[in-house]
This record gives structure tokens, C-alpha cells and sequence, in this order.
């Protein structure tokens, strides 16, 4: 057995061997050694290429409600389900009994509350009321006219007397008379010695009473005579000069003078003709006491429409023939059914009664529409027109009867119509009276069509009251700026007068020419902007219209190259370059 | 007036017509856009209808209405119910409540009374 540090070794048998040895052959290759402890660590090698992206990892599921738990959604485990109405957030954390545990809420305190709503729409009418009671009783009738006077009594027989008959019955009484008999005259003189007559001054009928120096005088007697026609009295013996001469006469040709404090004046029996033309001044009315009805047509007052006079045309002159687009300024039409129509401006047709520089020709032709196709104006104040009454009148010349008349027309009382036009091929006015609802939400003038016809519509007026009021033009610059609130043209088509330029422009991320327009009038809506055409533009896009106001709108055209020069113009081939701003309330 | 709407059709194009022109045709839903703002964000407040006829007009009609309330104002609904509303809080439904976002938007634009879809 060999040493235990002896790695190869062989056993040899002894067998009488040689007295002497030689070095025997090498032996086979012993095994491998164990292994030898790590070595020390090497460098650290470059880095890598970037891998692959990895899996889409579970993310955010946006809805407006809360997930439920047990239904299988599909989602991938660790979803973060998301209602954007709570703001709350769940995540998915089981799919196989499909659970959402709650997260929280990503979103921040309530807000405050939000304005209050729109009113409600007006509800449906009420039931028709009860019938009411019989009415009172009339008055009692006016007295009756006055009878005819009666006839006279038979006259007497002639009796040996000579007495009267009796006398006939007496008549009703007669119509008043002038001033008759009655009117009695008194006088008295003191004639000179000698002297006979006395001269009365007033044309004597009947001598009522004659004294002299206090002794009645008779007629019958012969103690004087009567001569009316040069109205003297002649007595049959002279007078001594102190005799008083009394006499008490009814006389003709003498009309009493009433007092005149009133108490002698008739009632009613002061008219026009004891009034002196022009004598009524200010002083006598009473304060406050001129009513709207007491005024004349020809009094001035407000209109309350815009472009009453149709002399303001800013879409162009026509010919229009569609539905629900405006002709004159603040002009729209209204075709119901099959009705067709076509309007435009007229110079020729129009109200010289009234003075007139245009009016709005109308070639109607009748469909299906009934009688309520119409030419119409919106009146934008409305709320201020609640429970007033209004009074329309348009000057309309037709040559085709029961064809035209016009209407004011609110949400609640609909249309009230005047009558037709005649047809007699003239300018009349065409009026009606209407009172307005104090809940209505538009009050609206119209020209309504019933028959084909071609018509001539001017000088438009719509006033408070119940009195027709004949047009009256406004200056014309107020007259334009009544118009320019509802439409407005900016820039003349194609006129090359608005232009936005830049130089040393740069491109990309946005960038572009802007510029801030303001109407000359604002508007009472946000308006409908446009802009027409296509414009000039170098090294910029077309420009467009940005968040249009009241007041104004924002003008845009993005470059599209870096440059020293970069423009937009309102010119080019259609020359129509502008834009157009409309509102229509 | 206007490159204005007259007629609805129901895969979300619309007739429209420019009236002072005579121009008419229709326009994809896909054309019927919001404007958008100096920051590019959509406007729920407008929306920009160009003249199909390629005449280079182009209108901008707020939601109050502007020239035409009725029919601008059903535009709005249209559009907001097939696609939701550009400002993200509504999505697209017929359930009214597009119609309702519309009518706020309206009021807040022109006033309570300016809502003209009966």
C-alpha cells in the first residue's frame, strides 16, 4: 500500500527479480484534477442594444358609470376603470370572479352650482271658462223725436154774437221757432209840446201796452194809430210836452241778447259753426288730455320696424326666391306649402303719396299655402311690447283683388289680419290694430299673399296705440345704422381695402397672421360670420374666422412658408372678396 | 346669409345653401367641423361650414344661432349626438342629454330666450 500523498502507484509482483532494477515505463495519465476555486471577476462588457417594447401593460378605462363586479369586461388584470362623471376610479384586480376594487376619486371638490336653467317652454292654453251670466238690461231708449204740430181748431160759426168757436185741440208743440213775438220791447218818451208821434225803435208787431202821463191809450177807441212800417204811433190829440209817453211793444226785428254766463245757452247746442275757425288754442285743453286716439294719422311717430321705407337693399337688389331668406334689410320671406314667389328691389312703383326712393316688388304665385305665405319683420324688442296694443299700416299698391293684406302676429293671440287691398292698381294704406299678449315671445309685422298676384309693398310703419300712423323716414344715416345692427358687410367685395400682412415671417407650430375686426354696429346676437371668396394670399392659407362676439371677430390665415413678406387681401378673380357678418334675433 | 343648413340627412351630412350666391349642395359629417382656437383646441361655441360649390366662402355660425337659429341650432344637436361635444363632457347619444348640453350652450351664448328648436 502506498503512502497516501502517492497519486499514481501499481502493485508489481515479486517474482525472483532481477538483483537489479531499471527504471520502469512511465504510467497511464492519472484523472483529472478536482476543480479549481473562481477566478477573480473580468471587466465589465459594453452595452447592449435596447430590447424589444414589452406588452401593453393593463391602463385607464374612461366611462360614465361604475364597473360591476362578476361580469367579465374583457379587460386586462390591473385595468383602471374611470368614471368621468364622479371622478371615482377602480382597478381590476381579479379576472376570474372579474373583481374591481375601489381606488378613490381622482377629481376635486364639488364645483358650486351651475346657473339656473332656461324657463320652461309656455304651457298649452287653459280650458274655455264657463258661460257667463245674461248681461243688464239696456238703458231706456232715447226720447223720441218731436211731433208734428197739430191742426188747427175748425174755425167758429159765425154765431149772432160774432163769438169765437171753440177752439180746436191743441197740437203737440212744434219744432222751436225763431225769435218770435214774445220778445218784448220797452220804451218810453217825453215828446216835445205840440207834438203828435213818437217814433219807436224797433219794428212793433203788437202794442202790448200804451200809457200817456200814465192813462193807457186804446186803439179801438181812436186814442192813437199804429204805422209799423215807419214804426210810428200817432196820437189823435197833441201832447202838452209833460206827458210821459210809456209803451211796451213785441217786436220782430228784435233778437234778445241772452246772458251769457250759460244759464241762456241750450245744452249741445254749441257746435262747430258758433266756433270761430282757428280760435282753440293750447290753453284750451286740458294738461295730459290728447290721446293716442285723438291724433291724426299725419302726426309723427316712432316706427318701430327698421326699414320701413324698403330703401335699404345691403344683400344686393335681388331677384329672391327662396324660403326663409331676407330681401330688404330686415325683410324675410315666409312661403307656406307650394307657394312660390320672387321679390326685388323696385324704383319705379312706388309710394309718391308718402315719398318714396324704393319699394319691394313681389311676383306671388298662389299654391297650397292658404293665404299665410307672408313678407315679414321681426321686431327684436318684443318684452317691451307685452300687453300694449300695436297698430300696422303698409302702403301696398295690387292690381288683383282679395290678394294681399297684412297682419300683426304674437305667439300667444296669433295673426290678426286687416282687410284686402281692393285691386284698383294704387297705393292704399292697409292697416290693423292689435293688442299684444303679455306672455307672447315674438311679435312679428307681416304682408301676407292669397292670391297670384304681383304686388308693391312700401313705406311700412308699426307704432304703440291704436291710431294709423303715416310713414315718416328716418334720416337715412339712422335708417342704415338700424340695419347695420343685423347685418353687416366688411370690406368691399373685392375691393383690395382689407389686407393683414407681415414681414419676416416664420412657419410651422401655429403660427400665422391675426388681426382683431370690430363691427361698426354691435350686434344683439353673436352673429353668422362669412367670409366670401377666395382671397389673395402669399405665403399664407386662406383666412378664417375666429371666435366671432357681439363686438367683433378674429381674422386668421396660418403661413405656410417662412418668408419676408406674408399677406391675406380681399381681391382675385371673383372680385367678392369681403365678409359678411348677419344676426337675426 | 350665410353657407347655412336647410336640410338634415340622417348619416350626419347636411344640405346647405349660400344664398346670396345661389350656392347649394351637401356637405360630409366628416366636413362639418368645431373651430378651433389660437391654442388648437375645438370650440364647442362654433362651428365652420364651407360653401360645397368651392367658391372659397366659408361661415362660422355660433351656437346661439347667428343668421339662422333654427337650423343652426339643430346642426349643434346633430353633430353633438353623432359625435359627442368638442369640449369632451358629453358623449355622443340620443338620449337628449346632447340636446340639453346644446341648449346651455345657447343660453350661455345669447340668453334664455334665444333657444328657437321647438
Amino acid at each position: 500500500m502506498p503512502r497516501s500523498d502517492v497519486v499514481n502507484w501499481n502493485e508489481i509482483e515479486y517474482v525472483n527479480g532481477p538483483t537489479a532494477y531499471n527504471q520502469g515505463p512511465a504510467g497511464p495519465q492519472g484523472p483529472p484534477g478536482p476543480t479549481g476555486p473562481p477566478g477573480p471577476p473580468g471587466t465589465n462588457g459594453a452595452t447592449g442594444i435596447q430590447g424589444d417594447d414589452g406588452q401593453t401593460g393593463p391602463g385607464w378605462k374612461v366611462t360614465q358609470s361604475a364597473p360591476q363586479n362578476g361580469v367579465n369586461t374583457g379587460d386586462v388584470l390591473g385595468t383602471i376603470w374611470y368614471n368621468s362623471q364622479s371622478g371615482q376610479f377602480w382597478t381590476l384586480t381579479d379576472t376570474v370572479a372579474w373583481t374591481w376594487t375601489y381606488g378613490g376619486a381622482v377629481v376635486g371638490a364639488q364645483g358650486n352650482p351651475g346657473p339656473q336653467g332656461p324657463q320652461g317652454a309656455t304651457g298649452a292654453p287653459g280650458p274655455t271658462g264657463l258661460t257667463g251670466p245674461t248681461g243688464a238690461q239696456g238703458p231706456t231708449g232715447a226720447t223720441g223725436a218731436t211731433g208734428a204740430q197739430g191742426v188747427p181748431g175748425p174755425t167758429g160759426s159765425q154765431g149772432p154774437q160774432g163769438s169765437t168757436g171753440p177752439a180746436g185741440a191743441q197740437g203737440s208743440a212744434g219744432v222751436q221757432g225763431p225769435v218770435g213775438p214774445s220778445s218784448s220791447v220797452h220804451e218810453e218818451f217825453l215828446p216835445t209840446a205840440g207834438s203828435t208821434t213818437v217814433v219807436l225803435s224797433q219794428t212793433p208787431q203788437w202794442i202790448l201796452m200804451l200809457a200817456r202821463a200814465g192813462v193807457v191809450q186804446s186803439l179801438s177807441d181812436n186814442n192813437y194809430s199804429l204805422n209799423t212800417s215807419t214804426r210810428t204811433i200817432t196820437f189823435t190829440d197833441a201832447l202838452n210836452g209833460a206827458e210821459r209817453v210809456i209803451v211796451d211793444y213785441a217786436s220782430t226785428g228784435y233778437t234778445p241778447v241772452p246772458p251769457i254766463d250759460g244759464s241762456g245757452i241750450n245744452a249741445g247746442s254749441i257746435t262747430t259753426t258758433q266756433i270761430q275757425d282757428g280760435t282753440i288754442a293750447t290753453a284750451d285743453l286740458a294738461n295730459a288730455a290728447v290721446t293716442n286716439a285723438k291724433l291724426g294719422t299725419d302726426t309723427a311717430r316712432l316706427n318701430l320696424l327698421s326699414n320701413g321705407g324698403m330703401e335699404i337693399w345691403q344683400r344686393g337688389n335681388g331677384a329672391f326666391s327662396g324660403n326663409g331668406v331676407y330681401t330688404a334689410d330686415r325683410w324675410a320671406t315666409s312661403w307656406i306649402g307650394t307657394d312660390t314667389a320672387s321679390v326685388q328691389r323696385e324704383t319705379s312703383v312706388i309710394d309718391t303719396t308718402l315719398g318714396s326712393g324704393a319699394s319691394l316688388r313681389i311676383a306671388f304665385t298662389l299654391g297650397t299655402g292658404a293665404g299665410a305665405s307672408s313678407i315679414a319683420q321681426k321686431v327684436e324688442d318684443y318684452l317691451q311690447l307685452r300687453g300694449r296694443s300695436l297698430t300696422l299700416s303698409v302702403r301696398i299698391n295690387v292690381s288683383t283683388a282679395s290678394a294681399v293684406r297684412v297682419a300683426v302676429e304674437d305667439s300667444v293671440n296669433g295673426r290678426r289680419r286687416s282687410g284686402f287691398h281692393t285691386g284698383d292698381g294704387t297705393f292704399q294704406t292697409i292697416t290693423v290694430t292689435a293688442p299684444i299678449a303679455a306672455t307672447t315671445t315674438f311679435v312679428q309685422a307681416e304682408v301676407e299673399f292669397a292670391a297670384s298676384c304681383t304686388a308693391y309693398v312700401d313705406n311700412a310703419m308699426l307704432v304703440v296705440g291704436s291710431v294709423p300712423a303715416d310713414y315718416a323716414p328716418l334720416h337715412p344715416a339712422d335708417d342704415l345704422a338700424r340695419c347695420l345692427r343685423y347685418y353687416e358687410v366688411m370690406g368691399r367685395p373685392g375691393a383690395s381695402d382689407i389686407i393683414v400682412r407681415q414681414t419676416n415671417v416664420v412657419t410651422g407650430g401655429g403660427v400665422g397672421l391675426d388681426r382683431t375686426f370690430r363691427y361698426l354696429v354691435t350686434k344683439p346676437i353673436v352673429p353668422t360670420v362669412t367670409v366670401v371668396g377666395t382671397w389673395t394670399v402669399v405665403n399664407v392659407g386662406q383666412p378664417g374666422v375666429q371666435n366671432p362676439s357681439v363686438d367683433g371677430f378674429r381674422l386668421f390665415a396660418g403661413t405656410t412658408a417662412a418668408a419676408n413678406d406674408a399677406y391675406f387681401l380681399n381681391s382675385g378673380g371673383a372680385a367678392n372678396q369681403c365678409v359678411t357678418v348677419e344676426a337675426n334675433p | 346669409m350665410s353657407v347655412r343648413p336647410v336640410i338634415f340627412n340622417p348619416d350626419g351630412s347636411i344640405e346647405v345653401v349660400y344664398d346670396e350666391l345661389g350656392h347649394s349642395g351637401t356637405i360630409p359629417a366628416a366636413e362639418i367641423r368645431w373651430t378651433t382656437g389660437i391654442d388648437g383646441a375645438e370650440n364647442h361655441n362654433y362651428i365652420v361650414l364651407n360653401c360645397p360649390d368651392g367658391c372659397g366662402a366659408s361661415s362660422i355660425h355660433p351656437v346661439g344661432g347667428g343668421a339662422d337659429a333654427p337650423n343652426v341650432q339643430q346642426m349643434f344637436v346633430h353633430k353633438t349626438e353623432l359625435e359627442g361635444c368638442a369640449c369632451g363632457n358629453v358623449a355622443a347619444a340620443t338620449n337628449g342629454v346632447p340636446e340639453a348640453h346644446v341648449h346651455l350652450n345657447v343660453a350661455r351664448m345669447d340668453g334664455e330666450n334665444r333657444w328657437a328648436i321647438a
